[in-house]
């Protein structure tokens, strides 16, 4: 019953930050340099048409008319159509989807196998040559620009060895080099977590208990000391993941991966202005609704959290 | 009389502190070599104010796509423009462009969390309101709305990186307040009957600025991410201008023949991101090791 209370209340709270990311980017679109109504009657039209196309869209009405309309067609579920495929917005995203969901769990997946058992062995063995070596991998994942990463990956791995493919999605080997650029990006910040809170971990009194019980080190980590470093690494996992569902625009152009990142670069240099709004408002309410889900997941882990929240929030 | 001697007094423990932190600073070998890094790009950059050695937007079509040689260092580009002199020149875009909007955005974001921490009330409310908005986009998201809708072009992209980094401050200087505020310093400045405004910029930011520096190191080395991938994506400067970013987006048609265009731009991105994060991180040590848990790094 009071997870239930927990997530009505948590929805409750993010519809005001919901409306105003709304308002926010319907401004931002609206002032997008071009005519929609042009875009969308082609260059020769006469003017007359493309005055009868901003009537059909609204266009001609006040502004705050036009996001009153947008807001009311969103809640009857109705995203409009994109004016570059001539179909529902909602149709295009969903179809992408599956591409952006599927990248983003596999460099996840590459980053925890890689980032965890380093973070681990670093925090044990603080002064050993694979602490170092970690330390410098994560930062350069940290520095090296993106993009980057993405041609010099293609260049090494397409141009010269010939053993993966450098663009598109037609087999499942596609995913390799798109998904290993970006855990590249997140494995720095997901081993220096896992470090600083098994670290933490370790300090504490209630493994001094364990050590003093006589338990055996295996037993010691895995129990005492990975359980109680988990919530740390689990919220950065949470977010990652969240934030790989809109913010991997720039891998998936580099590599042509036909998710919603390089759907939402294809449709600004298109000024296909109702695609543009559908996608950022899907990455938005991703991100919401991973935040909140996070904060389950939390509550889960640590039975504190879970009383403070539950009572409180 | 006594309260001259009192001043004095604080003004010898602040040089002394200083002092500490930049023997701290200076003992961490690394974070000290990543300045000298920082400072010889730099001077590659003001150096190319005044001499390159060629001009970064000749054309040499005959010498066009050529591998690093003695001419030309680092080779010439898709256009046989001297690769070289353009990230000389290029230098001052991304890295000005990225110093500038990092100012911008810690002036902004730590005001409004210093106002936001300190008064509380309404007007917390509604900036937070306000962060939680801008933080319900990813950065690199609301960076690229941003540019679209202002159009190309350096003011924009100042305007845009200050922008989507902004709330991330207005978040942490906030949080840091909130535990200020309770301290015995500050119950004694405000018991002397200051007011609030004088209390916020001559007691507690003081006290703040340490994570404000730290923080800002950090985003330094992630604005000039931030910048170049915005180039990349052809969203900056537009060309002719040797924007490192945008260098690497015209290069990257020839990277199966010529992967130099694309390489050695890189190269330098990732030269200053890095040293910019060994640098935070040795200001982080330095300045305050309980300061830690707060700051986030990208």
């Amino acid at each position: 019953m009071s997870l239930v209370r927990y997530l009505c209340k948590r929805v409750y709270h993010s519809i005001p930050t919901f409306i105003g990311a709304l308002l926010f980017m319907f401004i931002l679109v609206r002032v997008l340099p071009g005519d929609p109504a042009r875009l969308i009657a082609g260059p020769e039209a006469l003017e007359q048409d493309v005055e009868r196309i901003r009537e059909q869209l609204g266009l001609n009405k006040p502004l705050h008319e036009q996001f009153v309309d947008y807001v009311v067609t969103l809640i009857r579920g109705d995203l409009g159509k994109s004016i570059k495929f001539r179909t529902p917005v909602i149709n295009e995203v969903l179809a992408r989807l599956p591409y952006t969901v599927a990248l983003a769990f596999v460099a996840e997946a590459i980053a925890i196998a890689v980032a965890l058992p380093l973070g681990i062995i670093s925090a044990l063995r603080p002064n050993s040559k694979l602490t170092y070596v970690t330390s410098v991998l994560s930062l350069l994942g940290a520095s090296a620009p993106t993009f980057w990463v993405a041609l010099m990956f293609i260049y090494i791995f397409s141009v010269n060895l010939r053993i993966l493919p450098s663009s598109g999605a037609d087999s499942p080997r596609h995913i390799i080099l798109p998904a290993a650029t970006l855990s590249l990006l997140l494995m720095g910040n997901l081993t220096r977590i896992t470090r600083s809170s098994v670290i933490e971990a370790l300090n504490s009194n209630h493994i001094l208990t364990a050590i003093a019980k006589g338990l055996r080190e295996r037993a010691i980590l895995m129990r005492h000391v990975l359980k109680n470093s988990m919530i740390p690494i689990v919220t950065l996992m949470g977010l990652q993941i969240g934030s790989l569902l809109g913010g991997a625009i720039i891998t998936e152009t580099v590599y042509a991966w036909p998710g919603i990142g390089s759907l939402l670069i294809d449709s600004i240099f298109f000024r296909d202005y109702t695609l543009i709004q559908g996608i950022i408002l899907f990455i938005v309410l991703a991100f919401i609704v991973i935040n909140i889900v996070v904060d389950v997941i939390y509550a889960f882990i640590d039975p504190r959290i879970r009383d403070l929240l539950w009572r409180t929030g | 009389m006594e309260d001259r001697l009192i001043l004095e007094r604080i003004a010898e423990v602040r040089r002394r502190r200083l002092k500490e932190v930049w023997e701290t600073f200076k003992s961490n070998r690394v974070a000290y070599a990543s300045l000298y890094v920082v400072m010889i790009i730099v001077a590659l950059i003001l150096v190319g104010f005044v001499y390159t050695p060629y001009g970064p937007y000749d054309f040499d079509l005959g010498n066009a796509r050529q591998p690093p040689s003695i001419k030309h260092p680092l080779g010439t580009d898709e256009l046989g423009r001297d690769i070289l002199s353009r990230l000389m020149v290029g230098g001052r875009y991304t890295i000005g462009i990225s110093v500038i909007s990092v100012l911008l955005g810690t002036l902004l974001g730590s005001v409004l969390g210093l106002i936001s921490g300190y008064l509380g009330g309404s007007l917390d409310t509604v900036i937070q309101r306000i962060v939680d908005v801008a933080l319900a986009f990813p950065t690199t998201l609301l960076a690229i709305a941003l540019m679209v809708s202002l159009g190309p072009g350096m003011t924009s992209l100042i305007v845009a990186i200050s922008l989507s980094t902004f709330p991330v401050y207005a978040r942490l200087v906030r949080g840091t307040v909130l535990q200020l505020v309770n301290e015995d310093y500050i119950t004694a400045v405000k018991l002397l009957g200051r007011t609030s405004w004088y209390i916020m910029f001559k007691h507690v930011l003081p006290n703040i600025l340490p994570v404000i520096v730290v923080q800002s190191t950090y985003y330094l080395g992630f604005s000039i991410l931030l910048a170049s991938s915005l180039g990349f994506l052809g969203l900056g400067i537009p060309p002719p201008t040797p924007e490192w970013g945008a260098m690497i987006g015209g290069g990257r048609v020839y990277l199966f023949s010529s992967p130099h265009i694309v390489v050695f731009p890189g190269l330098f991105i990732m030269a200053v991101a890095l040293a910019f994060n060994l640098i935070g991180d040795g200001l982080r040590y330095a300045l305050d090791p309980k300061s830690r848990m707060f700051i986030r790094r990208f």
